[in-house]
């Protein structure tokens, strides 16, 4: 305790660092674990007890967790075929692999099965919180975590279905086996009625029970109009994977539609854009009574892209949804909308009342959009490498390709470069040549990987 | 705050006892709010507190902080009764808690998670490692020995091995 008499703040008991650690992120409690040797051999486990880590994302982004990508293009024409799956690291400079990319290479290569002249395809098709769905056949699939080694053959029924795989995680609220430390759900959207009936639109999930491998049964939930009415497009769909924000996930969703001009040629009209929140929060409610979901049509003002030229529209890659970034209070129910214009980003910010938590269960509904600040990316420019200087930001329109949710990455298509945006510096960094497949469009998968946080293990040395 | 009740009085059924600092300020707390210290706890099982409780290691300025802490949570086990009312506090505490970590700087912060820990008072120990945790978010390890007055007893070869194990975690 002599300590004290120098230094102003007192020092903590090592018990009560070691408590602090196991409630930061992985990259905090392995830093931790490097500042001495106590520390080191009390979180590698060696003390001989057990810890119970609570690890959690910390109060805001944690980049490091953006592990990497599985990549698996397409080999051009005229043989369409896909080439082997791979994964590239997101760091710029890791020696000896490390973080779970060595894993997550052996894992890949292991599932990658050649038996003679047939090669069967693996195809990543969902991934969050650590978690990969992988389709291996026509009707089957795995979940698997290449961190901690986690593998599950479960059944993948139809192939082509329009549902939206989602992955609920020990990251997420609701997720508390730890056998099977995941959800995973279909949801997708139907229509009830045809022709001239009144059409009405619900959502459909199935969950999948873990232990059997199989799905359950599918739950039809009704679908709530926000502000009334009637939403019954027959190409509604939804664009993307969702956000999920305090037990709700946020799917951007909308319709295009086509109609004849004057002169008969085929015009698309703005996208009608919505956002479709469900609740996901509990296990148990799918099956019983559901909270019913709800549409929320965007703003006019989201919609349409003022331009010298007059109004534009907005395509659906420049708008991305993406969970608020936490620093400046810490309102679990708002979400972000990126809108891409030209070179700039708009976050509006997008609050949600009601729904979510054990309390309330009603549908969310949109209180409030607001746009909160507007970057424009030609300030910054593009980074290559570290230490060359950045180059300027082309003047194309931006497309938003994904967004992560634990390591506040958004990955963008910025003229014929895949970029990575840090959400917490707004800062855009390109994607190197590992990715020149995917420069032009889409073209095979593309499926950025985020470690997860409560399942992960830390593996050190003591 | 500094209330220098001279006799226990009873007030809404509660005895109240009273907490003296380690600068010598009194607190005049009843026995429900004070009994969130399991330290206390313990001492009004076994009668001791007739006299007030001392706190040798706690100064007066983070002993208000943790009294209005136990004042504000008082509620959680006791009003168990109401649920419209029991919903709307919740709330309230939640706001309350954010504001009351959310202003500190490290050596009060630190103060404070010793006397939660001295006290033995979990949901505040909780709240406030979780709130240092999520300060360290993106520290170095050098920052982490700075902050919590570590002595790196790791040799240069040693640290370099540690780095290189888990690389990826050392990126920047």
């Amino acid at each position: 305790m002599a300590k004290r008499l120098w230094s102003s703040s007192p020092a903590l008991p090592l018990d009560i660092v070691v408590e602090i650690a196991e409630r930061s992120d992985p990259i905090t409690l392995l830093r931790c674990a490097a500042a001495c040797k106590h520390l080191r051999r009390v979180i590698s486990g060696a003390a001989g007890f057990f810890r119970n880590l609570r690890l959690r994302n910390a109060d805001g982004f944690v980049p490091g967790l953006l592990r990497g990508f599985f990549l698996q293009p397409r080999r051009p024409s005229p043989n369409p075929d896909y080439q082997p799956l791979r994964f590239v690291a997101a760091g710029h400079a890791i020696v000896g692999g490390g973080g779970g990319a060595d894993q997550i290479r052996s894992f890949v290569s292991s599932s990658d099965h050649v038996y003679g002249s047939i090669h069967w395809r693996i195809e990543p098709v969902a991934a969050r919180g650590g978690f990969v769905v992988l389709r291996t056949g026509d009707s089957s699939g795995n979940v698997c975590n290449p961190m901690t080694g986690y593998v599950r053959c479960i059944d993948m029924p139809r192939p082509w279905s329009s549902g939206s795989y989602l992955l609920l995680t020990g990251d997420d609220a609701g997720v508390t086996s730890e056998l099977h430390p995941y959800r995973l759900l279909s949801v997708s959207l139907h229509l009830t009625g045809t022709g001239r009936e009144r059409r009405r639109i619900h959502v459909e999930m199935e969950a999948l029970s873990p232990d059997a491998g199989s799905w359950g049964p599918t739950t039809a939930i009704p679908v709530e109009i926000a502000g009334g009415g009637e939403y019954g497009s027959p190409r509604a769909l939804l664009i993307r994977t969702p956000a999920v924000v305090d037990g709700v996930a946020y799917f951007l969703g909308g319709h295009p539609s086509l109609v004849f001009d004057l002169q008969y040629q085929r015009r698309q009209l703005p996208y009608d854009y919505f956002i479709l929140c469900v609740d996901v929060s509990s296990e148990t409610e799918i099956g019983s009574a559901t909270s019913p979901a709800t549409i929320t049509r965007l703003p006019t003002e989201l919609r349409l892209l003022s331009s010298c030229t007059g109004e534009a529209d907005v395509s659906p890659g420049q708008l991305l949804l993406v969970p608020p970034s936490s620093c400046g209070g810490g309102d679990r129910k708002s979400l972000a909308l990126l809108v891409g214009r030209r070179t700039q980003v708009e976050i509006w910010v997008m609050n949600f009342g009601g729904g979510g938590g054990a309390s309330a269960r009603s549908a969310p509904r949109l209180l409030s959009v607001s746009c909160t600040r507007v970057v424009d990316l030609t300030t910054t420019g593009v980074h290559r490498s570290p230490c060359s200087p950045p180059l300027p930001v082309p003047e194309s329109d931006e497309v938003f390709v994904w967004s992560g949710e634990a390591s506040g990455a958004v990955v963008l298509r910025l003229g014929g470069t895949l970029c990575l945006l840090d959400r917490r510096t707004m800062a855009v960094r390109a994607l190197g040549e590992d990715f020149s497949e995917f420069r032009d469009g889409p073209n095979g998968v593309f499926l950025p990987y985020e470690m997860g946080v409560s399942s992960w293990v830390p593996s050190i040395s003591p | 705050m500094a209330a220098a009740a001279a006799e226990a009085t009873t007030d809404g059924g509660g005895k109240m006892i009273i907490l003296i600092s380690a600068d010598g300020k009194r607190f005049e707390v009843t026995e429900a709010v004070a009994s969130q210290s399991q330290l206390i706890s313990n001492m009004i099982e076994d009668d001791c507190t007739e006299n007030g409780v001392r706190l040798p290691n706690v100064d007066g300025d983070i002993l208000t902080m943790v009294v209005d802490y136990c004042n504000m949570h008082a509620g959680d086990a006791a009003a168990a009764g109401d649920t419209m009312k029991a919903s709307s506090t919740e709330e309230e505490l939640k706001k309350f808690d954010a504001e009351l970590v959310q202003a500190l700087e490290n050596p009060v912060l630190f103060k404070l998670i010793l006397a939660a820990n001295f006290l033995n008072i979990k949901s505040l120990l909780d709240m406030t490692c979780q709130r240092v945790a999520d300060m360290m978010s993106g520290k170095t390890p050098e920052q982490m020995r700075e902050t919590f007055s570590i002595e790196n007893d790791f040799t240069p070869e040693e640290e370099a091995a540690i780095r290189q194990e888990n690389a990826w975690a050392f990126d920047d």
